[in-house]
């Protein structure tokens, strides 16, 4: 048997509110492709850190949003203080309400076991506008992703690369290497 | 926290640094500054260089990249109905 070279990652949108059932696909349609991450320390300061004996905080964890319409990703600017990631870039944002000066941040986004690290995420309020929501997933994350998008199902489908370091949990358990399986 | 310097640095370099370093990445921390081939590979030099602290990486580009992002533009991460 050859080693899957993703893995998927099935999310449905079913949700009960109060006593009504929200179907999958207007669940969906209403809340949009969520998925939970963790957002921590891009893994190279990390390292660097822990070299030194300092204390890393741990990653935090929460919804984000997969935001096809954005080209970068964006974290939530609270996240960003906590955990007290520095600046790695200014950027000038417009918006309805005029233009803003932001930072960005390196950091890492941490999907069911896939790390990819972000040199320079963007910082905004997200939590502001939607509780528990600490990053929207932009095009930057996603060129490393495959992303199938079901309506009519209310499901989305997430393919992700398997990198050799990487750590599952029970619900996405790899098969065992060769060498564990029992002889027939 | 603001990067005044650093962005007064790149303003003053553009032009020239265009001419050998167009599409690579600076980057500046106080009035030194140094060219690399990807964003992630500035941050991780800026870490050696300088450790855990404020450092502006940017693209060197004749113009700074527009990058959208609807959602926030537009504030439509919440309405309700």
């Amino acid at each position: 048997m050859s080693r899957p070279k993703h893995l998927r990652l099935s999310l449905s949108y079913g949700q009960l509110l109060g006593s009504t059932f929200i179907s999958p696909t207007i669940g969906l349609a209403t809340v949009g492709p969520r998925v939970q991450v963790k957002v921590g320390f891009h893994d190279y300061l990390a390292k660097k850190l822990k070299e030194k004996g300092d204390k890393i905080p741990d990653a935090i964890v929460g919804t984000a949003l997969i935001d096809t319409g954005a080209a970068v990703t964006t974290i939530d600017s609270e996240v960003a203080k906590s955990l007290n990631l520095r600046p790695s870039g200014q950027v000038e944002s417009c918006g309805i309400g005029g233009k803003v000066i932001g930072f960005t941040v390196a950091c890492s986004i941490d999907i069911k076991g896939l790390k990819l690290n972000i040199p320079r995420a963007h910082c905004h309020d997200l939590t502001k506008h939607v509780k528990g929501l600490i990053a929207l997933i932009g095009r930057d994350v996603l060129r490393s992703l495959i992303l199938n998008y079901d309506g009519p199902k209310g499901e989305v489908e997430l393919l992700l690369p398997i990198p050799a370091s990487y750590i599952t949990d029970n619900t996405h358990r790899l098969p065992p290497p060769k060498k564990w399986r029992k002889r027939r | 926290m603001s990067f005044e310097t650093e962005l007064a640095v790149f303003a003053q370099h553009r032009a020239e640094w265009l001419t050998d370093h167009e599409g690579q990445f600076v980057l500046i921390k106080g009035t030194e500054y140094s060219f690399y081939s990807s964003d992630d590979e500035a941050y991780r030099a800026g870490v050696d260089k300088y450790g855990d602290v404020d450092v502006l990486i940017k693209q060197v580009l004749s113009e700074d990249l527009v990058e959208d992002s609807p959602a926030l533009l537009y504030g439509l991460l919440n309405v309700s109905t």
